[in-house]
């Protein structure tokens, strides 16, 4: 696969010149169900226009939060909804699917971690051991919750653990992390971030990823005699 | 040559060493503090230390004893209640042994020469030529140190072959000197694997007084399998320190913030007495509610023999982040269940 060139940019703003795969940053926590289908009308029509593929916002959708990539075509080619939920949005019931599924594409194998899913190791390792090479992610960050390093340790915490490839949108702006750790653009807000990496490389250390499956094996008792946790923390 | 010298040496040094001897001369050198132990009221008041020690050739007995009790004494009058060595520190007391720059000599040239089974070969035999007085030596020297300064030693370690299965094991002393948690790495690195050493099977946690403390190694850092474990085990502190094969790296903030455990990075040093030159600093990491930073860092790497910390895990317990907080048992139960884990759907439009 020949180097793929990904652009962060704000909602519905005209790509940078080259840019093949766009993912917009949007201010809002999510595109309400309401509008939800105007939304993705209005993505697919840029995706034609612009002649690239698409990550929009975040919208809702039968109560579950979600991100969905677009083809060049305006086609909806994969869609993943959120595993976790921002605690803000618990309050409101939404849903959580209890499956991360990284799908085939043109670019590769891709994972779309849904909004605070970035944050979580466990989503990001599944979506590698199914065979995902890159992670499209899009976070919802509050101005006053925004710090470079909280976009870091979701971001560059996924590609490093993983060597995997990895791009960011988190609040108003974006980062992108090639697999074998190197931070190709941002984080910044000064959009459009952009950087260009082969999408099909992966650097998974498939050794450490059976040994990881093989001790939560193990330890199967110990995690799943504790229904009301994941990883020691109260489930709140 | 290489063989005989190795058993020469080895019978040689079980007359130089005993246990008695040993302990001796820790007394000596670090004598019983009857007063107090390091003051510990709760999570929130804890102070950890982490050394950055020196991979060196050892004159004798008494140096190597002094060597280590340096980084214990300093980190007892600082007050730490627990302080943490890099794995395969005992491994350095190898150097010990009678004639051992002519054994070093026989083995370097041993392993250019030689194929990669015989390399396996010549390292399963010595580690299970030494294994018995190197871990003799280790063990009583930080048992008896942990004793004297009534301070929790996690100690590093050694190789061991056990039932014909040879492992990188590492010690946890409480402050009566007793072995509290002894633990197979986990992630052995490539160059362990090629030279048959066999991963641990699960994580083994040692209860101590300021709560659950897990020996993990910096190859852990990458996955966050073992903390996850360590942090359902109700551990508070998990050692992952630096290795004769790297650093520990940043991910030990992320792993700290994500797990909730103060996390140990001990460092390590060598100016090429063994053949090889590194400088790798110690790291002390905790979730960032109980740093003063707030970037998860509670004492940034630093190139000091020492680094000291406190850190408030009652703070960083009571406090959540909405962004990371979120746990969905549902999908955990499904990952550890499937084996294979989650099934990938095809296009996963829906």
């Amino acid at each position: 696969m020949q180097q793929l060139t990904i652009a962060i940019v704000p909602t519905l703003a005209a790509p940078p010149e080259g840019a093949q795969l766009v993912i917009f940053c949007d201010p809002r926590g999510y595109v309400a169900e309401i509008d939800s289908s105007m939304m993705l009308a209005a993505a697919a029509r840029y995706a034609i226009r612009h002649k690239v593929y698409l990550v929009p916002e975040r919208f809702i959708a039968a109560n579950y939060l979600c991100l969905c990539l677009l083809s060049p075509q305006g086609v909806v080619i994969g869609a993943q909804r959120a595993v976790h939920l921002n605690l803000s949005l618990r309050e409101h019931n939404y849903y959580r699917d209890d499956a991360i599924r990284p799908f085939d594409t043109p670019l590769g194998r891709v994972a779309l971690l849904v909004d605070v899913d970035v944050n979580m190791p466990q989503v990001a390792r599944a979506a590698v051991e199914a065979g995902a090479t890159l992670l499209l992610s899009s976070q919802f960050i509050q101005l006053y919750d925004l710090y470079e390093d909280r976009v870091r340790y979701g971001a560059i915490n996924a590609a490093v653990s993983n060597g995997v490839n990895v791009a960011a949108a988190a609040g108003m702006g974006g980062i992108i992390v090639r697999c074998d750790g190197r931070e190709l653009a941002g984080f910044s807000e000064e959009l459009p971030v952009v950087a260009a990496l082969d999408p099909s490389r992966c650097h998974a250390d498939r050794d450490a990823i059976a040994a990881g499956r093989r001790l939560l094996t193990r330890h199967r008792p110990l995690l799943a005699d504790r229904p009301a946790v994941e990883g020691g923390r109260l489930d709140v | 040559m290489y063989k005989f010298r190795l058993k020469a040496s080895a019978f040689a040094m079980s007359y130089l060493s005993n246990e008695e001897r040993v302990r001796e001369l820790a007394r000596q050198i670090a004598p019983y503090r009857g007063d107090k132990p390091a003051p510990f009221i709760s999570a929130g008041g804890l102070k950890v230390a982490a050394a950055r020690t020196t991979v060196r050739r050892y004159r004798g007995l008494r140096d190597y004893v002094e060597d280590q009790n340096e980084p214990v004494a300093r980190a007892a009058a600082a007050g730490c209640q627990l302080v943490a060595f890099p794995e395969l520190g005992a491994m350095s007391a190898i150097s010990l042994l009678p004639g051992f720059s002519a054994l070093y000599a026989d083995l370097t040239k041993l392993w250019a020469s030689g194929s990669q089974s015989d390399r396996a070969e010549a390292f399963a035999e010595l580690c299970a030529t030494v294994q018995g007085f190197v871990g003799e030596v280790f063990l009583n020297t930080f048992s008896q140190l942990a004793r004297s300064h009534r301070i929790i030693i996690a100690a590093g370690g050694l190789y061991q072959i056990e039932n014909g299965r040879l492992t990188n094991r590492q010690y946890l002393f409480s402050d009566t000197g007793e072995v509290a948690a002894v633990q197979d790495k986990l992630y052995p690195e490539r160059w362990e694997r090629s030279m048959g050493v066999s991963a641990g099977e699960e994580l083994t946690p040692g209860d101590t007084r300021i709560g659950r403390v897990a020996l993990l190694t910096a190859s852990c850092l990458p996955n966050y399998e073992p903390f996850f474990i360590a942090s359902a085990a109700g551990c508070s502190v998990a050692v992952a320190g630096a290795s004769p094969f790297g650093p520990s790296s940043d991910l030990a903030r992320y792993r700290a913030q994500e797990s909730g455990l103060c996390l140990l990075s001990p460092g390590l040093r060598s100016r090429g007495d063994f053949g090889f030159e590194y400088h790798y600093p110690a790291r002390i990491a905790a979730p960032r509610a109980a740093t003063r930073s707030r970037d998860g860092s509670a004492a940034s790497p630093e190139d000091r023999p020492l680094l000291t910390a406190r850190v408030d895990l009652e703070r960083a317990a009571s406090q959540f982040d909405l962004y990371s907080a979120d746990r969905n048992p549902a999908f955990f139960r499904a990952l550890i269940a499937g084996g294979e884990g989650p099934a990938p759907k095809e296009g996963g439009a829906e």
